[in-house]
């Protein structure tokens, strides 16, 4: 009993102190802010009933944002090649935000991936090869190639 | 970027499997080689009469030609701009497979020989240039794929730099060369910029 006490604690500071971060990633990524919700709702879900399966002490940031990509990954497989984001992605901003969150929401999944992880979070190069399952060089080089790709669109 | 991460060592930036490299360099020497000795024995007039040792260069030249097609074909989709050179030898060097199983064909089957001798192309010539189409595409490929993984190792290492990522020991020999060469420094602030800007605008609206 004091087990899953302690579990269902943890569980619940896990919640607090990631959602909205999985969640500002899963929107970009997904550009849905529906399918983002289901993304998170799933996570956590996929967290309670594998209980035990992952080690969440070391580094649940890492678990719940590889858990959180793959979910996307997958949903963005299903989803119909019609179905339009519902995301006013350009949202207001002063100067040029509305540009550079175009010119974010424009580039390809794999490099979209690394500046979403590297900028929402913060995290480093080491913790976004370990969630995309790739070499640090990869991640650096798609950092390269984003920063590249967001140069031409934004230049005056 | 996280502040406070662990630098990173230049030597651990490898993204790329060096055995592709190495097997793209390994099959260009052996082409080489294999026109080497179908040179020089063309010279002595082994190719007059057909032997195993001809057969066997040429399936291996089939093999290297199909090889460097094959990257022709890779390369861009790897979004690597092939060099005008590469393109120029990968134009020719796309008949070669076809014209080297030809000769194949040709020293199994008379009709197909009598054939390529009618149209005023005899076999030898015929083979001497698919072998060398063949060999030179190889080369280029094997030489694209080197210079892919040179140029991908540069720009994670360029972005790891600009973002304050790399050793301090690393870095420091890089600031040299930047102290040097203002084009240089110029991309590293425009790198620093753009993502300043993206961090910006996602820790605004991300959140």
């Amino acid at each position: 009993m004091a087990r899953l006490d302690r579990e269902a604690c943890v569980d619940e500071t896990l919640y607090e102190t990631w959602r909205t971060r999985l969640l500002a990633f899963c929107r970009q990524l997904l550009r849905h802010s529906h399918d983002a919700e289901e993304v998170v709702q799933d996570v956590f879900t996929k967290l309670l009933t594998t209980r035990g399966r992952y080690d969440l002490e070391v580094e649940p940031g890492i678990l719940l944002f590889r858990l959180a990509r793959n979910r996307c990954v997958d949903l963005r497989r299903k989803r119909r090649p019609d179905s339009a984001p519902d995301l006013v992605v350009a949202a207001p901003s002063p100067g040029r935000g509305a540009e550079v969150a175009e010119a974010i929401a424009a580039l390809p999944l794999p490099e979209r991936e690394v500046v979403l992880l590297t900028a929402i979070d913060g995290l480093g190069y080491r913790e976004v090869a370990a969630i995309l399952g790739c070499s640090l060089g990869t991640v650096a080089a798609r950092k390269y190639a984003a920063v590249a790709l967001l140069r031409t669109r934004l230049a005056p | 970027m996280k502040t406070g991460a662990p630098p990173i060592p230049l030597a651990s930036v490898a993204m790329f499997p060096r055995a592709l490299s190495a097997a793209a360099l390994a099959i260009g020497a052996l082409g080489v080689a294999t026109t080497g000795a179908i040179a020089v024995g063309a010279g002595a007039g082994w190719l007059d009469a057909p032997r195993d040792g001809e057969r066997i260069g040429l399936v291996v030249t089939f093999a290297a030609s199909l090889f460097g097609l094959a990257l022709g074909w890779l390369l861009p989709r790897l979004r690597v701009r092939p060099r005008d050179l590469f393109a120029h030898v990968q134009r020719p060097a796309r008949w070669s497979p076809p014209a080297v199983l030809l000769a194949l064909v040709s020293g199994a089957l008379p009709a197909v020989a009598a054939a390529g001798a009618l149209c005023g192309w005899g076999s030898r010539a015929m083979i001497m240039t698919a072998v060398n189409c063949g060999i030179v595409a190889a080369i280029a490929g094997g030489i694209g794929l080197v210079r892919r993984h040179l140029h991908r190792q540069a720009i994670a290492v360029f972005a790891l730099y600009a973002e304050g990522a790399l050793d301090p020991a690393d870095a420091r020999a890089i600031d040299a060369a930047r102290a040097m060469d203002p084009a240089f420094d110029a991309a590293v602030l425009e790198h620093q910029r753009i993502t300043g800007l993206v961090a910006e605008q996602l820790g605004r609206t991300g959140a």
